[in-house]
């Protein structure tokens, strides 16, 4: 199951008006406007919205440059698991389409 | 009790102050809550804060802001599904209404999302909604009722989405296949207009106002009469001087003429509004028997309601297959 | 009329008003009009919420309304049977008319359940010892009701049994202190500590075993209108013999069985969401294992004394 179509090349944002968070101990709370549902985000996944959050990306970048936002090697977050956290957040309706 | 639906519903669109007679209050209150359509008075009315009514209302609008979130987040979800693709959707009702921010959306209680296609793009979409996660009902996957749906339905069999359970209904036409009344919609989708910025499209404000009095009038959605008056109330409300005059030749051109006359028979009947006779004249006596049972809540409601349901199946389908569908309906619950 | 307390009210004129839908209970932020033709429920309401308030009228304004009929017209006379009816079409199992006042107590939360919105509903017991709340979590066989009744009897205002009512506005709890019901064992332990003459006449062979109610009391329904702050939320477990036991827990999983046991959280949205935080602030939650209801109490004690960790 994906949220949609997807391509290398279509860029994304995550827009910081359509959702609220909240920390309760090590564990974020997120609170989803549009969709109205809570959402339980561990540190990586949260990573992955503020990366988009920060700013518009194509898939490519996304998958190959979000290790480099967590300060960690490329092993460590290898571009599969980088795609896995932004189809989550796109299941969520958290992530837009902005280009190209 | 003609008059005092006829008030009841004036207070439901703020036309009249709400009553200073307290008992009258109550009664209209406790009407507006049976109706379903609390959501849409609390929208109008203002209740002093810090009194029951306001809390009524509070809990209403809270209740009903759900419906409308929900809506424009599956349409916002469908959008998603079928990006990159160049199909663009028909919203249909509430939707649409939601989507283009009309007031006959607000504070109105939705159940499921309806979205109309054009025939050739059918495939394509149910395949992409299928991959967004939206399956096939339980109740509707066996196989007579896939045939069913597709050979003479105007939807696909519903799907539900697996995480979110919303239901969508994909429309290839207005109504079945078998239908007695038979509108045009190719001509209603070649009027259709997109949603500024957005991969969607509308019916016109003239056919969603057909749209809507084939579904009250032709469709069956009679159970809530009060919610689906207050519908067309609303809709006809947004039509221009101009497209209001063009309403009825339209009706005639898209062959919705019936439902149409009935609707309109319904806005002048309770909601006393001055339009114009077109030519559509009055509802056959046996509708307007069954409308007012229902609206005005009248001895013979219960029978009203037999006979809408037994019509809406017959206006659906030829009685040789209405019988068939029964039968074979009755047998599988057996 | 204004609103008055049941029992000041003659006998003769609560029975015509239940009948004739002209009564609403008022307790807590909730007014009910009740639609009451059976008899055995109606004297199960003039013995279990004669302290609550009430209204006699044709001009109530009510969040919700309670029908207790019988299914159809055949079972009126045959096989006596009775539903509740909370005035949409909820599809609720006949009872056994001897069961009647069951078929109310249930048709009550339905109401709550599935018809409020201005407040988050949570299933959870709640009482209070000044402004301060405790949360007991609903867990099946936990025995949330039983320390809910024995806590009453501690010095502890009773909310509710049966939700948590989280105001959106201010994050505090507010009180809807109906008939607190007790399950099979638990109401020879309560009648021993509450005094059987506060408990109702057992219901036998329902769907759920046998089941009685505690009365409603007239403190918590003057108390009512006071707000509390949720400051402990306990997952409590009965486990025959046990020795006690207190587990500390993480208080985001705490969070989500709340979210999970609410049946409008995600009907509300957003305002349930910030007041559900905020009310998290500064709150602790705890699973507390115990064997008696003695020790059930004193964990409570040793829970309320501790410092903040």
């Amino acid at each position: 199951m994906t949220a949609g179509p997807n391509k290398e090349d279509w860029v994304w944002v995550s827009n910081p008006d359509h959702y609220l968070c909240r920390q309760v101990g090590d564990t974020s709370f997120v609170y989803n406007r549009l969709s109205g549902t809570t959402h339980i985000f561990n540190l990586v996944s949260k990573a992955m919205l503020d990366y988009l959050s920060a700013g518009p990306k194509s898939l490519r970048t996304i998958v190959t440059e979000f290790h480099m936002f967590l300060e960690v090697p490329a092993e460590e977050c290898p571009r599969g698991v980088a795609r896995r956290l932004f189809d989550e957040l796109d299941d969520i309706g958290l992530v837009q389409r902005v280009g190209p | 009790m003609k008059q005092e639906i006829q008030e009841f519903l004036a207070f439901a669109v703020g036309d009249l102050p709400l009553p200073a007679n307290t008992e009258t209050l109550s009664g209209f209150i406790a009407w507006a809550q049976r109706e379903h359509i609390m959501g849409q008075v609390a929208a109008v009315i203002d209740a002093e804060p810090g009194s029951k009514l306001s809390d009524i209302c509070e809990n209403a609008k809270l209740r009903s802001s759900y419906d409308r979130r929900m809506l424009t987040y599956e349409t916002d979800r469908i959008k998603r599904a079928l990006l990159g693709t160049g199909v663009e959707p028909i919203l249909l009702k509430g939707s649409a209404y939601v989507a283009e921010h009309l007031f006959a959306g607000v504070g109105r209680r939705v159940s499921d999302i309806d979205i109309l296609v054009e025939e050739s793009d059918l495939e394509q979409v149910e395949a992409l909604l299928k991959e967004a996660g939206w399956q096939p009902e339980a109740t509707t996957e066996n196989e007579y009722d896939q045939r069913y749906y597709r050979r003479w339905m105007h939807e696909l069999p519903p799907l539900r989405h697996a995480v979110r359970r919303t239901i969508i209904d994909i429309h290839h036409r207005l109504l079945p296949r078998t239908s007695r009344l038979n509108p045009d919609h190719l001509e209603m989708i070649k009027e259709a207009r997109a949603i500024e910025g957005e991969a969607l499209r509308v019916l016109s404000p003239t056919d969603r106002f057909i749209h809507s009095a084939i579904h009250v009038f032709g469709d069956g959605a009679m159970e809530t009469p009060a919610r689906s008056f207050l519908e067309l109330y609303y809709l006809y409300k947004d039509l221009s001087k101009a497209e209001g005059q063009a309403l009825y030749a339209r009706a005639i051109e898209v062959r919705s003429d019936g439902p149409v006359a009935a609707a309109l028979w319904v806005l002048r009947q309770y909601f006393g509004l001055d339009i114009a006779d077109e030519g559509q004249g009055l509802p056959s006596l046996r509708l307007r028997f069954l409308i007012r049972q229902l609206a005005e809540n009248r001895r013979y409601r219960r029978l009203a309601e037999i006979l809408l349901y037994i019509r809406s199946h017959y206006m659906r389908m030829p009685v040789r297959q209405l019988a068939r569908h029964l039968w074979h309906k009755a047998i599988r619950r057996a | 009329m204004t609103v008055v307390i049941m029992k000041d009210l003659p006998e003769a004129s609560v029975f015509n008003a239940l009948s004739e839908k002209r009564l609403a209970l008022k307790l807590g932020p909730f007014a009910t009009r009740l639609n009451i033709g059976d008899e055995l429920t109606q004297r199960f309401i003039l013995d279990m919420y004669q302290e609550a308030q009430v209204e006699i009228g044709n001009e109530l304004l009510c969040d919700f309304s309670m029908t207790v009929r019988p299914p159809n017209l055949y079972r009126r006379f045959f096989r006596k049977q009775i539903v509740p009816d909370p005035g949409f079409n909820f599809p609720a199992v006949p009872l056994p008319s001897a069961l009647s006042p069951l078929a109310l107590e249930m048709g009550l939360n339905l109401n709550v359940a599935l018809q409020c919105f201005r407040f988050a509903i949570f299933h959870a017991g709640v009482v209070a010892k000044g402004s301060e709340a405790l949360i007991i979590s609903a867990k099946s066989g936990g025995g949330k009701s039983t320390l809910t009744a024995a806590l009453m009897e501690d010095g502890f205002r009773l909310l509710s049994d049966e939700f948590a009512i989280l105001d959106i506005q201010d994050a505090t709890l507010k009180a809807y202190p109906r008939p607190v019901s007790l399950k099979n064992q638990a109401i020879d332990v309560v009648k021993a500590f509450a005094g059987s003459e506060n408990v109702s006449a057992t219901f036998t062979d329902t769907p759920k075993g046998n089941i009685a109610y505690r009365r409603i009391r007239a403190s918590d329904v003057a108390a009512a209108g006071q707000p509390a702050s949720a400051s402990i939320i306990l997952f409590p477990e009965f486990v025959e013999g046990a020795a006690p036991q207190i587990t500390q827990i993480d208080l985001a999983d705490a969070a989500m069985q709340l979210i999970a046991s609410s049946p409008n959280y995600q009907v509300i949205g957003e305002p349930a969401f910030t007041a559900l935080m905020v009310m998290l602030d500064g709150v602790q939650a705890f699973e507390i294992k115990y064997g008696n209801t003695e020790d059930s109490l004193e964990i409570v004690h040793d829970l309320l004394h501790r410092e903040p960790s």
